[in-house]
């Protein structure tokens, strides 16, 4: 070999050494860059090493390969000693990155993941993560206001001056089986049947039994049929559509989905019900629906009275006043309080039924102030101005936008001396324009 | 070096020229110091140097070895090339060494924090979902009837493509909104759909939430959870309007692109005109290179900027799934600086500092 070829390949090897040491990239902040790789925190001290196939199930050798071709690339632009420093720098953080995620596994994230991966059960996550000494965050719940069954004041002393005499009652339901009690009355045309208690807490019963427990022991089909008992309030003439039925228990499934379900549901409602509860539900091959005239309604009845009080005025018929009476006492209490703990547990409130209670909740209150009208007019129209007064200033409360509760208000107020109290609503504007 | 330049796939237009000129850059400072070189070396063999010479004439007893050798390293280089694409293409990528985020502090409970999008697809929603998750799984732990909870925070999340993975349904706020004729009361609880991480998630309808609902909704829920986060997007300018209005503290979510930025500067303005910027933060999302250009952030008095994830476990496939937040998977880059936004952010809440050493 000729001595001129030798200093060109001479050459042409200091060039190559040179190549591989000397960094390409500027590297002002590599110290950084390592402190933070060695520590775990940043995987790679430029950037990934982008080697496809690194985490897939390839062979061992065509990782390698690629694991190499990446490191050529990665000794060339570093140049050799940062390459080295990158390399261990790696590693070590590779290992504390490793104990980290063996922490991550066990603690409250990594749990976490691995239940939103399907691989563990939510309410066992939730089990351990407790055990660490942390539950995760539970359901926000509002306090719901149970209200009591509470009398008003005005018709427990009316019921103390009165002599005792056997009452028929609609919202307190009469204990079943107590045989000293005397069968409420029922109205005329009203076949004995189911009586249904919603105001203040939901009960069940027969002449002979209570069903309650027995229909809330599966909350699906207690849904259901509860459901069906709140769209037949507020529509008693229309059933409910199986698909939209299917639709609000089984909300963001697939239709043919919700519908099979549905079936087997509406299957299981008539095998495991009770007849005398399943009598009052009718299953259509397109509809289901309540039959809320087979039963006995607390609710149904108030609003069929109310109906009844806005075509009265004056003095009521003693029957009348004394149903009203008893209906106002229970009417205070809340339409199916335990609503909406159920319809979290069956579709964890994605439904639209709890619009449905509201509705029903808003005309009870309608109609409550309607009755509070209505025995407000009887009192003023039987010369007792402090009884009306009590009565429509309860209803001016909870509807103080009534112009009807307002003048009658108005009109007791002064029929009983309190002028002060009347002028006062009038400047309000809110009863009549102007006195007369 | 160049073939491999050239090959390169198309980059996002910001990050492009910070890509190309940092690589040409040394690799023709390289090309001129080699050329220098072996200038040198020849004049240095060519001049009678004492010892110069013995060592030349050593390295020509070694020429055959070393011109094996040489070939080898330039079959081995010319394989690579030709093999390995990929490899060549990683070996220019460069993740940003991102500064910490500088962001104010809320305090006091049931903070309000809303997330505007700068741009469509800016990652709002999945910031907002993601840093709600965060708080609900490693946040500090309260102490309520006497045991020990993580705090539980209500994300507001607007129609879009995430409520629609998650399964989030405009409709029951909605109908709560028209029942009660425009107002919001406590019930609105009961709308919202619980994560299993502990946080619960509620779909705000398109155009429905206003300043005065958003004020109205705020009192209805704020006994109940710890943090509020309104994600805004880009399509529901009221909702937009009444976070910027209501919030205690303003994320305004940006991509390293010219939209976001100009967006950015627009924003800015209107914040200085209303007051709003120290408790307003720009958060610049998917970052890929360092390529911002400090006047763009010179109006901002807290910024903060998300890499790009590149997480082993993001890598697997899992984390593409928007249903699964990535911000609780260890080795996540994004991760990491969600912690420390979320912590500076809310420091009574989250609790404890991020591990960062």
């Amino acid at each position: 070999m000729r001595p001129e070829a030798l200093d060109v390949l001479w050459v042409l090897l200091c060039w190559a050494v040179l190549f591989l040491a000397m960094p390409k990239r500027a590297l002002g902040t590599l110290a950084v860059r390592l402190r933070l790789v060695r520590s775990g925190t940043r995987l790679h001290v430029l950037g990934p090493p982008g080697v496809p196939g690194v985490f897939s199930e390839e062979s061992s050798l065509s990782r390698l390969r690629k694991q190499l071709g990446a490191e050529w690339w990665r000794l060339i632009e570093l140049g050799g000693i940062a390459w080295v420093l990158a390399l261990a720098g790696e590693n070590r953080g590779r290992a504390r990155r490793q104990e980290r995620l063996a922490l991550w596994q066990r603690g409250p994230s990594g749990l976490l993941w691995r239940c939103l991966l399907g691989e563990l059960a939510p309410d066992r996550m939730e089990a351990t993560v407790a055990d660490l000494g942390c539950r995760v965050a539970p359901k926000a719940t509002r306090e719901l206001r149970h209200h009591h069954l509470v009398p008003p004041m005005a018709w427990l002393r009316e019921g103390e001056s009165r002599p005792a005499q056997p009452t028929a009652s609609v919202g307190l339901l009469p204990q079943p089986g107590a045989e000293s009690q005397e069968p409420p009355e029922e109205p005329p045309g009203q076949p004995p049947g189911l009586q249904v208690q919603t105001l203040g807490t939901l009960r069940v019963i027969t002449a002979a039994e209570d069903l309650t427990a027995g229909l809330l022991r599966r909350p699906t089909l207690a849904f259901i049929w509860q459901y069906l008992l709140i769209r037949a309030l507020l529509n008693s003439r229309a059933g409910v559509h199986r698909d939209a039925l299917a639709d609000e228990l089984y909300p963001g499934v697939d239709p043919s989905q919700q519908r099979r379900r549905l079936s087997h549901r509406l299957y299981d409602l008539q095998k495991f019900l009770r007849p005398e509860l399943l009598d009052a539900i009718a299953i259509g091959d397109l509809e289901v629906g309540f039959q809320i005239e087979r039963c006995r309604i607390d609710v149904a009845r108030i609003f069929q009275l109310a109906q009844e009080a806005k075509r009265t005025e004056g003095l009521l018929a003693r029957s009348q006043l004394q149903e009203l009476s008893d209906l106002l006492a229970v009417a205070s209490a809340e339409f199916l309080p335990d609503w909406e703990d159920l319809e979290q547990a069956v579709t964890e409130g994605r439904g639209t039924s709890g619009d449905l209670v509201r509705q029903v909740r808003q005309r009870l209150e309608e109609a409550r102030v309607t009755l509070l009208a209505a025995l407000g007019d009887h009192e003023l129209a039987a010369r007792n101005p402090g009884q009306a007064v009590l009565a429509l200033e309860e209803a001016y409360e909870l509807r103080p936008d009534r112009l009807d509760v307002v003048s009658k208000l108005i009109d007791a107020l002064e029929a009983g001396g309190q002028q002060g109290r009347a002028k006062e609503l009038r400047r309000r504007g809110l009863g009549r324009d102007q006195p007369a | 070096m160049a073939r491999a330049l050239q090959s390169r796939p198309p980059q996002p237009p910001a990050a492009e020229g910070g890509w190309r000129m940092r690589a040409w850059r040394p690799a023709a400072a390289f090309g001129l110091v080699s050329l220098a070189l072996a200038v040198l070396v020849i004049l240095v063999e060519r001049s009678s140097l004492p010892g110069a010479g013995a060592g030349l004439d050593a390295f020509r007893r070694l020429g055959p070895i070393a011109l094996v050798a040489l070939l080898l390293l330039a079959g081995s280089v010319a394989l690579v090339l030709l093999l390995m694409p990929d490899a060549r293409e990683s070996a220019l990528w460069e993740e940003p060494l991102l500064p910490p985020p500088a962001v104010p502090a809320v305090r006091g409970r049931s903070a309000l924090i809303g997330l505007l999008a700068l741009e469509a697809g800016a990652g709002a929603s999945s910031l907002a979902f993601n840093l709600a998750v965060l708080i609900a799984a490693e946040g500090g732990c309260i102490e309520e009837g006497g045991s020990r909870r993580r705090p539980r925070p209500l994300c507001l999340l607007s129609e879009g493509g995430l409520t629609e993975a998650l399964g989030l349904d405009p409709k029951p706020l909605r109908l709560h909104v028209e029942s009660l004729a425009g107002r919001i009361n406590e019930e609105v609880i009961d709308l919202a759909w619980r994560h299993p991480s502990g946080c619960e998630l509620l779909c705000a309808p398109r155009g429905l939430i206003d300043r005065h609902r958003l004020r109205l909704l705020r009192l209805a829920v704020e006994r109940h959870y710890e943090v509020i986060l309104v994600d805004a997007g880009t399509q529901d300018s009221w909702l937009q309007e009444a976070a910027q209005d209501v919030s205690d503290a303003l994320l305004l979510i940006a991509l390293p692109t010219e939209q976001s930025l100009a967006a950015a500067a627009a924003a800015a303005e209107q914040a200085q005109m209303l007051h709003l910027l120290p408790r307003t933060t720009l958060v610049v999302n998917r970052l890929r290179s360092s390529s911002i250009h400090p006047e763009h952030l010179e109006p901002f008095h807290h910024h903060a900027f998300l890499p790009e994830d590149s997480s082993p476990l993001a890598a697997q496939g899992d984390a593409h799934d928007e249903r699964l937040p990535w911000s609780i998977l260890p080795g996540s880059a994004a991760a990491l600086q969600l912690h420390r936004l979320a912590f500076q952010l809310l420091p009574d809440t989250f609790g404890r500092p991020v591990d960062a050493t």
